[in-house]
């Protein structure tokens, strides 16, 4: 018998099955009395099972919360029970032994059906067959009752709020689909795995999905607003799914149009150049998003410039995403969650660039137990490793990168080799901890250096420095809040040596300070609002000119310090209208302060800003406002479902930039210069109206987009010709404000399932640019419009993994872009005695085609999910057909003549073996 | 293992190559009409304009010059001048009188029947050079040439210059004597005095627009380091200025910032900078040169500062005269008598100590000289 007890607890447990409360077979045992003053139930255990022969089963920890205070005299159990569980969601049962069973929801049957003992008509029983399944994991089957227990629930919507985290490492899920089926509603988790949903009181199947998890639900009985965590199992099958989320899942309402988002296993489907996962290189790939050159730092977005990204980790801005420009990306793979790009709609939240907006998370630690994982390429290593620091609320993730070239360099004998040197290091800390259910706080850290010397005289080394601390708040299950804090800083330093009277030192930094508190409000069912504000302080070191060496006759030269403040305030509504047609609208209001202290330089009115019209000088004191800008920014963007997997999305934003990016086209390693708005150089202005049709075929396997756009920006900023942007006190003299149009459409066609997966995007772009001032003197090709650095029309990438087996999977790139535009020289000719070069129109004329075929290899280990290591091998080769796709083309005068050289970075197939583990 | 390591080191250097790089539209492109020269209406002056043609940037040798072209100025009130073509591709006006109120423009007719046109420009007077003055710069480091001008009617405003410098120098050794046919007879030629010339090609502009009065004052021409060498004996400057328009003047001012290097983080961005002449029949043609009409003014200044140590040359080996005709390396500086000999033998040394055409001078006296 006590063996069937057993199984019953089990039950109980499993929630196998159900039964109404019983309270018929109370025998009439001994009376109760007692005066019980806030007690907890052990307590009230204790006492009565000290009174009689009673035996209580209950789970202590279910039961902790209730608090008992009673005065009773001579009373039965049944009637004590009674009273002490009303109005609370516990039942009890006493069987003929007079053993008591406390449980949660539903009473336990004491007794098998007998003939003499009638069955109870009312029995739940397990579902059947295919669901039967699913019941291994109970927490699906239990019912969570959500707020205190009602017997009548009133009819209407309440709140019911929570984390969605990883089952197996407590790190949250973002992006998590939390909806009912029926009436369809549905929020996706924030960063912080948190989601908010208002849904009719009652009995409710709430539904979760997110990428690489397996699907579940939860089973609740909402009374009033309340709060309710999701665990989700990974998912084991997970090796066989490329997902690229677009925000586009019909069952989540999102009205963002040009939002991208690749997770982590995403990134490591796409072949890289040294068999790392690289994510800017991954971004790259997106239909709208190029890059001038392979070695080029930034990134363009839908004809953008590279300064036109906001490029954020964990909230701090990064200013240069790439170590070694660009042959690597500045973040460790390993450290990575995801990274979600905003084209078109950029959300209120994010302002202060005009193209787009690249978000990257990093993972949380684990916070079940210590885990490490790394790889070992042919050029670096990395190694990661986590752990909880209190279990289940804290944890940490430590991860480091680093080149060993220079090690393997130094061992090779010829001159040749030693000439160049390239290497770098990233550091990267992530801590999290939950100091309880509302509140929890992140603080991550990131350093890094690099060093690069291509032709064996002129060193080029940057640092990048990040750190940001957040707080997340639950105020109410409606009100939720983030408390953001960052700080950036990134320096480079350019030195020669090449001839020793001329060895320089020149240093270039940019510092920001940034805070800001964004507030998230579920007003009601139909409408969630998102504000807050920012503030971002900058101060710029423009530059410093000093002598290498003592022999050097290099006059030292020190640019002014910049400072500036950029502040602003927002407000978002996401209105669902109808599940068919759903609006965003958003407005941002910011301002730009230029700060003193700064001497301005004062040019002579009505004449053109040049060192020759320069007229003294105005001096302005610490703090003091030396120019204000601001303006109002709108965010507007509506999807209408026309089918049920066809979606019609239309968004117009506008957007505004304080700081600017100044960058030397014409030489082999990149220079750029960050300016901040000042009295002559005004904020970027940028709209851009998109529309898009996606469509969904063979159950959501094959998603279907294309997108249209057009762009205006305002005050962008291009250089005159014969300035030198480096070390110029005068930028605003080197430079002139253009009107920039860009225009495009993109398609894309994903298949993320199945053997054969990937993506083939095409892109049809143009970006132009033309002087604001088309009469000056200084308007390039005559004051018309010209093509951008940036402009390639073409572009078409096929990014296609065929998995052979769950251990062996092969993937290949195709990648073509039309060649970007460049000024040549085309001629010389003599007067007044000197000879002079003459160039083509700016931007004339285009470098060669850019094609290029990867080809990689990925072979798991076993699958077993318990062993000591999991590993896998990385194959790949880069630039299978080894084109020589020139990166770069500068021009250079020797003994009077012109000479022009094309660099190709990876002229070449690049073989690369990489190791990668995880313990 | 070790092998494919060392394979993957020279990944970043091996395949970072650099190629000549030498498209089309460098090799191929056209060649486009260079007008070099201006109207000079100083009175009893001399126009000249040199027509040439752009050159491939890889091309060796100079442009190719421009010939049986026919140039003519128009005035807007029907005057008429035609130019002359004396040398090749060089075109030349003899006096003319030009009128202070008419504009006048270039007209280009080349042997290939096509035919450029430069805008209107007024006749700019240019006043004269009030004074050239010298400074010495540093520990007598250098020294510095300024100009002084003005305009009464505070019309002028901007301003070119351009100059040429002579300079005179003497080597540290006399040679008295060379070798002529066989024998030795003393030197007839001074080659221990020599002047040297240059004609750089700075644009040097200035502009008293930040003025209430159009007064150039110090305003620096050019700067001249002892290093150089100019200033061992006397140096000598001719500055010859120019009024300009404004427009003229950013056109110089664009022309200046255009230099020939490019490549390097410090070289300017490339410039389009043309000028003022189109072809009639298609606008977009690229022609460079700038058509103005201003007469020039011109002042020299002598500096005589001596800021330059003078060089120690010693003398080389004595020979007799069987010596020197056998197997002379240098040059004779003197003769020599030995004690009691009546044959002389000759103090001799290299060229370098005594031969002043060997640092690029020429023994002729200028005219102007003093």
């Amino acid at each position: 018998m006590k063996r069937i007890y057993q199984v019953l607890l089990f039950c109980l447990n499993g929630l196998l099955f159900s039964v109404p409360p019983i309270y018929a077979q109370t025998p009439a045992g001994k009376l109760i009395s007692g005066d019980f003053k806030n007690i907890d139930f052990k307590e009230f255990v204790k006492t009565i099972e000290g009174q009689s022969d009673y035996y209580f089963y209950y789970d202590a920890a279910q039961l902790d919360p209730l608090q008992i205070s009673m005065q009773m005299k001579n009373q039965p159990l049944a009637e004590v029970l009674r009273q002490v569980f009303n109005n609370t969601e516990y039942t009890y049962a006493i069987d003929a032994q007079n053993r008591v069973f406390v449980t949660k929801g539903k009473a336990i049957i004491t007794a098998l059906p007998t003939a003499g003992n009638a069955a109870p008509t009312e029995f739940d029983y397990a579902p059947p067959g295919d669901e039967q399944e699913l019941l291994l994991s109970n927490a699906e089957n239990k019912l969570y009752e959500i707020g205190p227990k009602k017997i009548r629930i009133a009819p209407g919507n309440s709140t019911i709020s929570g984390y969605v985290r990883s089952a197996s490492n407590g790190e949250p899920i973002i992006g998590a689909a939390v909806y009912l089926d029926a009436p369809m509603i549905g929020v996706t988790t924030d960063v912080s795995g948190y989601y908010s949903l208002a849904i009719p009181r009652g009995r409710q199947r709430l539904r979760i999905r997110s990428v690489g998890m397996r699907e579940t639900y939860r089973q609740i009985m909402l009374y009033s607003d309340g709060k309710l965590d999701i665990d989700m199992l990974e998912s084991v099958t997970a090796l066989k799914e490329v997902k690229i989320k677009a925000g586009q899942d019909a069952n989540v309402a999102s009205s963002s149009m040009g939002q991208v988002k690749l997770s982590i296993k995403t990134l490591k489907q796409v072949p890289t150049v040294m068999g790392e996962t690289d994510l800017l290189r991954t971004v790259m790939t997106l239909p709208g998003v190029t890059s001038v050159g392979e070695s080029s730092v930034g990134l363009n977005v839908r004809g953008g410039s590279a300064d036109q990204n906001l490029i954020l980790f964990n909230d701090a801005t990064v200013y240069n995403p790439s170590h070694l420009f660009g042959f690597f990306s500045a973040f460790n793979p390993d450290m990575l969650r995801d990274v979600e790009l905003y084209k078109s709609t950029v959300p209120a939240r994010f302002g202060g660039r005009l193209s787009s907006v690249l978000d990257i998370t990093s993972r949380d630690g684990n916070k079940k137990k210590f885990v490490g994982s790394g790889g070992i390429g042919l050029i670096t290593g990395r190694l990661t490793l986590e752990g909880p620091l209190v279990k289940d609320k804290s944890s940490f993730l430590i991860g480091a990168r680093s080149t060993y070239s220079d090690w393997i360099l130094n061992r090779l004998k010829s001159d040749a080799y030693n000439q160049g040197k390239a290497s770098f290091y990233d550091l990267n800390a992530h801590l999290s901890h939950e100091i309880n259910e509302k509140n929890t706080v992140y603080a991550t850290g990131y350093m890094s250096n690099d060093f690069f010397r291509l032709f064996g005289d002129t060193t080029y080394t940057y640092q990048n420095k990040f750190a940001s601390v957040k707080w997340n708040h639950t105020f109410n299950a409606k009100l939720y809040g983030t408390f953001t804090a960052a700080l950036t800083d990134y320096r480079y330093a350019v030195a020669s040596t090449r001839v020793p009277l001329n060895a320089f030192d020149l240093d270039f930094g940019i510092q920001q300070t940034s805070g800001k508190a964004e507030f998230t409000y579920l007003l009601n069912n139909k409408h969630t609002l998102e504000f807050g504000l920012s503030s971002i302080r900058y101060n710029l070191t423009p530059g410093t000119f000093q002598p290498r060496s003592s022999e050097s006759l290099i006059l030292p030269e020190k640019l002014e310090k910049e400072q500036g403040q950029e502040s602003a305030i927002y407000l978002e509504d996401n209105f669902e209208v109808s599940p068919k047609l759903l609006l965003t609208a958003g407005v941002r209001f910011s301002v730009f302060n230029y700060l003193g202290p700064k001497t301005v330089n004062q040019y002579l009115p009505g004449q053109p800003l040049d060192k020759l019209y320069e007229n003294g000088t105005t001096t302005y004191d610490k703090g003091k406002f030396i120019q204000t800008y601001g303006g109002p920014e709108f965010r507007l963007s509506a999807r209408r479902l026309l089918t049920g997997d066809l979606s019609l999305k239309v968004s117009y934003n506008t957007l505004r930039q304080y700081i600017h990016l100044l960058s030397n086209t014409m030489v082999a390693s990149p220079t750029d210069i960050w300016k901040l708005s000042d009295q002559y150089i005004k904020p970027q202005l940028g709209d851009q109206f998109a529309v898009g049709l996606y469509r969904n075929l063979r159950g959501n396997q094959i998603e279907l987009s294309i997108e249209g756009y057009y762009k205006n920006i305002h005050n962008f900023l291009d250089f005159k010709g014969g300035d030198s942007l480096i070390m110029n006190p005068r930028i605003e003299a080197a430079t002139i404000a253009t009107r920039g149009k860009a225009y495009g459409i993109e398609l894309m066609v994903k298949k993320m399932s199945g053997k054969l997966n990937g993506w083939i995007g095409y892109t049809y772009s143009r970006s132009l640019l033309r002087a604001l001032d088309r009469t000056s003197a200084d308007a390039p090709n005559g004051g018309n419009y010209y093509p951008s650095n940036y402009d390639k029309p073409h572009d078409f990438t096929a990014i296609t993994n065929y998995r052979l087996s769950h251990r062996f999977s092969v993937s290949f790139n195709f990648t073509y872009s039309t060649g970007r535009p460049y000024t040549p020289p085309i001629g010389k000719y003599t007067i007044d005695g000197a000879q002079r070069i003459y160039y083509a129109s700016r931007n004339s004329y285009r470098i060669p085609d850019y094609y290029r075929v990867d080809m990689s290899m990925n072979i798991e280990g076993n699958h077993k999910i318990r062993k000591l290591a999991h590993s896998s091998w990385t194959v790949a080769v880069y630039n299978l057909l080894g084109r020589k796709n020139p990166s770069s083309v500068f021009f250079q005068t020797q003994g009077g003549n012109v000479n022009g050289y094309k660099l190709s970075i990876f002229g070449q197939p690049i073989p690369t073996v990489t190791y990668n583990f995880r313990f | 293992m070790k092998k494919l390591l060392s394979l993957a080191t020279v990944l970043l250097l091996l395949y970072a190559c650099v190629e000549p790089f030498a498209p089309p539209e460098i090799t191929t492109a056209s060649r486009f009409l260079v007008v070099d020269g201006s109207l000079n209406t100083t009175p009893g002056g001399m126009s000249q304009i040199k027509l040439s043609r752009t050159q491939n940037v890889y091309d060796k040798g100079g442009p190719q010059a421009e010939i049986r072209a026919k140039l003519t100025v128009e005035g807007d009130q029907g005057s008429r001048f035609a130019f002359a073509e004396g040398e090749q591709g060089i075109y030349q006006l003899g006096t003319a009188n030009f009128k202070a109120t008419e504009k006048y423009r270039l007209r280009i007719k080349t042997a290939g029947n096509r035919e450029y046109l430069s805008a209107y420009v007024p006749v700019v007077k240019t006043p004269p050079i009030d004074s050239l003055t010298y400074q010495i710069r540093g520990e007598r480091a250098g020294v510095e040439i300024h100009i002084n001008a003005h305009d009464d009617l505070d019309k002028t405003r901007f301003y070119r210059w351009s100059y040429t410098e002579t300079w005179d120098y003497f080597m540290p050794q006399y040679s008295g004597f060379e070798v002529v046919k066989g024998d030795i007879v003393g030197r007839e030629e001074n080659i221990n005095h020599c002047w040297s010339n240059a004609n750089p090609t700075n644009i040097v502009l200035g502009t008293t627009i930040k003025l209430s009065k159009d007064i150039i004052r110090d305003q620096p021409i050019v700067y001249v380091p002892a290093s150089s060498e100019k200033l061992r004996a006397t140096y000598s400057i001719l500055v010859r200025q120019y009024a300009l328009t404004q427009e003229e003047y950013e056109y110089w001012n664009t022309l200046a910032k255009t230099t020939e290097r490019t490549g390097s983080i410090f070289d300017p961005q490339p410039a389009q900078v043309t000028g003022n002449i189109q072809a009639v029949d298609d606008a977009s043609e690229q022609v460079f040169g700038y058509f103005s009409a201003a007469n020039q003014q011109e002042q020299r200044l002598f500096v005589k500062v001596n800021i330059e140590p003078s060089r120690y040359c010693p003398a080389g080996d004595t020979l007799t005269r069987a010596e020197v005709l056998k197997d002379l390396a240098g040059l004779i500086f003197y003769e020599y008598y030995p004690p009691g000999s009546f044959t002389p033998q000759y103090v001799t040394g290299p060229a370098e100590c005594a031969d002043c055409r060997l640092r690029g001078g020429t023994t002729r006296r200028p005219p102007f000289w003093r």
